[in-house]
């Protein structure tokens, strides 16, 4: 597997990351978490939720749990969550942002003065 | 009903893939089928959902192929056989194949007996095809290409035989498996119905009336397109063309097993020779009635090349007789040359046989008088039947508008004699009169009508009648 997989990190895999960084949630539960802190603008469908969960999982930045509930219950959700090297990468690309952002503030790209 | 929809979307999915996430992916689902209900918010998940696999779809199946490739890792001494899947195939897989396979494959077979319009087999068989009569014209000296055909008035488009003997090696049949029209649809009937212009525009002798009749079957193509059967339409435009031109030398037909490409079927002349002489040229030996009336009973006027001396000699033999009575009863057509020899024997001097095949006036004439004729003069009768067809007609008509032949015996058939037939399509054809010679006789010709008789009796019966009308004469001498 070529490890520059998430080399640039797609933004759906951000947001995943970004996502798990409060709790630990299982599928539909991520993708009302992006949906919330996207402002409704991005709705993972489960092709893309899932094939990014992979990745994700292939790269070992997130990982499987058994969610709460009885262990004999069959239909306990798989629940995701952080990594410390995905918290890593999520940090790092967050730094990364927050760069451009320094260099779009520096250029005057914003109207006004409320960033 | 959504569950099982969402499902069998799923499956569309790299079989990797939804081993490992279709249990998760329909919980997914149930979550947000659950959560989001209403009409917008079901529409929206929808929408979702099949951008999504709009989407993720492509990238699916490349990441498949990526895991594939490093699986497959090639191996530098020569080629390497790797499993990719960790669980046998089904043996219900092996089924389903088969069975997809059996039914592509009859598809596919299916598709080539009845789509498209190109009849892939086509030879000459028993089956429902025209009969091309290639040297029942000969004349059609500006023809060019195309094929001949003599079309009977009565049903289907081949022209009934002489009962007797039959010219077998030059009746062609065309077209083995009955090959309908697949699609007889508007469009079909358009392209028929344009083509048909198409032959008008450029063949028929008035081009006044040519684009008239063009536009005027265009203009009906309304009620024609009400018409569903192909031969039932073929009739229709037939009917139409007649009506409005009062030339009933159209014929528009329509062909099951397709129509004949290119020219006239090649036929060997020397068996075409061989097997007419055999049938003495479709002529009974002629012979001398008690009244001395020459009696000659032709079924075929054959070409002269294969059968003219026979026939000259048939004549030849009547000439002592003091009348001659011509049986046509039988007679389905033929050549319009051995018409013209035939009747240019009767008279002497040139005379002009109309000819709705020829395009020349001047091949219309006669060449009496004729070296060795005695019969110029004598009286003729001719003997006709509901039988009679074509080239028969002909010269039944001619000898009746010159007065030269008193005929007895029932209607002629009627039939449509055209020129070169040509194609519309491979299903459609269209033959008409191409001469530009007018009939120079008042009296509408044969064609749809047939020729009347003088003396209207039975066919049975005409030859008794004949024998009485030439006592009488004889005796009035």
């Amino acid at each position: 597997m070529p490890k520059r997989k998430l080399d640039p990190l797609p933004s759906a895999a951000f947001q995943i990351l970004l996502s798990l960084a409060g709790e630990d949630l299982h599928g539909y539960g991520i993708m009302r978490e992006v949906e919330e802190q996207t402002a409704g603008r991005m709705r993972l469908g489960p092709g893309t939720l899932y094939s990014s969960i992979q990745t994700l999982l292939e790269e070992g930045l997130i990982e499987e749990i058994d969610g709460p509930g009885e262990a004999q219950d069959a239909r306990r959700r798989r629940h995701y969550r952080l990594t410390t090297a995905g918290r890593k990468l999520a940090r790092s690309e967050a730094d990364r942002l927050a760069d451009l952002l320094r260099v779009a503030r520096a250029r005057k790209i914003f109207k006004g003065d409320y960033v | 009903m959504s569950e099982r929809i969402y499902s069998l979307l799923f499956r569309l999915f790299p079989a990797r893939f939804r081993a490992r996430w279709q249990d998760e992916a329909l919980e997914l689902f149930r979550d947000r089928a659950g959560y989001e209900r209403g009409f917008a918010a079901r529409t929206r998940m929808w929408f979702d959902i099949m951008c999504d696999f709009a989407v993720s779809l492509p990238l699916a199946y490349a990441r498949d192929r990526e895991l594939v490739a490093a699986a497959a890792v090639p191996r530098q001494d020569g080629p390497s056989f790797a499993i990719l899947e960790d669980k046998p195939i089904r043996s219900s897989a092996y089924l389903y194949g088969t069975v997809l396979s059996l039914a592509i494959l009859a598809g596919i077979g299916w598709m080539a007996k009845h789509a498209g319009h190109f009849p892939i087999v086509q030879g000459a068989d028993q089956g429902n095809g025209m009969t091309v009569d290639p040297w029942a014209t000969g004349a059609s000296a500006n023809g060019g290409g195309g094929s001949t055909l003599v079309i009977g008035n009565g049903e289907g488009s081949t022209h009934p035989q002489a009962s007797t003997v039959q010219p077998v090696s030059k009746v062609v049949r065309v077209g083995t498996a009955p090959a309908e029209v697949p699609f007889f649809d508007a469009a079909e009937k358009h392209r028929v119905l344009l083509g048909a212009a198409q032959v008008l525009k450029q063949r028929y002798p008035d081009k006044a009336a040519a684009e008239k009749l063009g536009k005027g079957l265009l203009s009906a193509e309304g009620p024609l397109g009400k018409v569903n059967d192909p031969g039932v339409f073929a009739e229709a435009v037939t009917r139409q063309l007649r009506a409005e031109s009062g030339d009933m030398h159209f014929q528009v037909e329509y062909m099951r097993g397709g129509v004949a490409g290119g020219a006239a079927p090649a036929v060997n002349e020397g068996t075409y020779r061989a097997m007419m002489r055999e049938a003495n040229c479709m002529m009974e030996e002629p012979r001398i009635l008690p009244q001395n009336v020459g009696y000659l009973k032709l079924d075929w006027f054959a070409e002269p090349e294969a059968c003219g001396d026979r026939v000259i000699a048939a004549l030849k033999s009547l000439n002592r007789a003091d009348g001659v009575i011509l049986d046509l009863r039988e007679n389905s057509g033929g050549s319009p040359e051995m018409v013209m020899f035939v009747a240019g024997w009767l008279f002497d001097r040139p005379v002009f046989l109309w000819n709705p095949r020829e395009s020349e006036a001047g091949r219309m004439w006669t060449h009496s008088p004729m070296a060795g004729s005695a019969l110029a003069g004598k009286p003729v009768w001719v003997l006709t039947s509901g039988r009679t067809y074509s080239a028969a007609e002909q010269f039944a008509y001619n000898l009746k508008m010159l007065h030269r032949a008193t005929l007895v015996g029932e209607t002629t058939g009627g039939a449509t004699d055209v020129g070169v037939f040509h194609h519309i399509d491979d299903h459609f054809g269209m033959g008409l009169r191409e001469s530009r010679v007018g009939n120079p006789y008042s009296a509408p010709d044969w064609a749809g009508n047939g020729v009347q008789p003088d003396v209207r009796v039975a066919a049975g019966q005409a030859l008794e009648t004949a024998e009485k009308l030439a006592e009488a004469q004889m005796a009035r001498r």
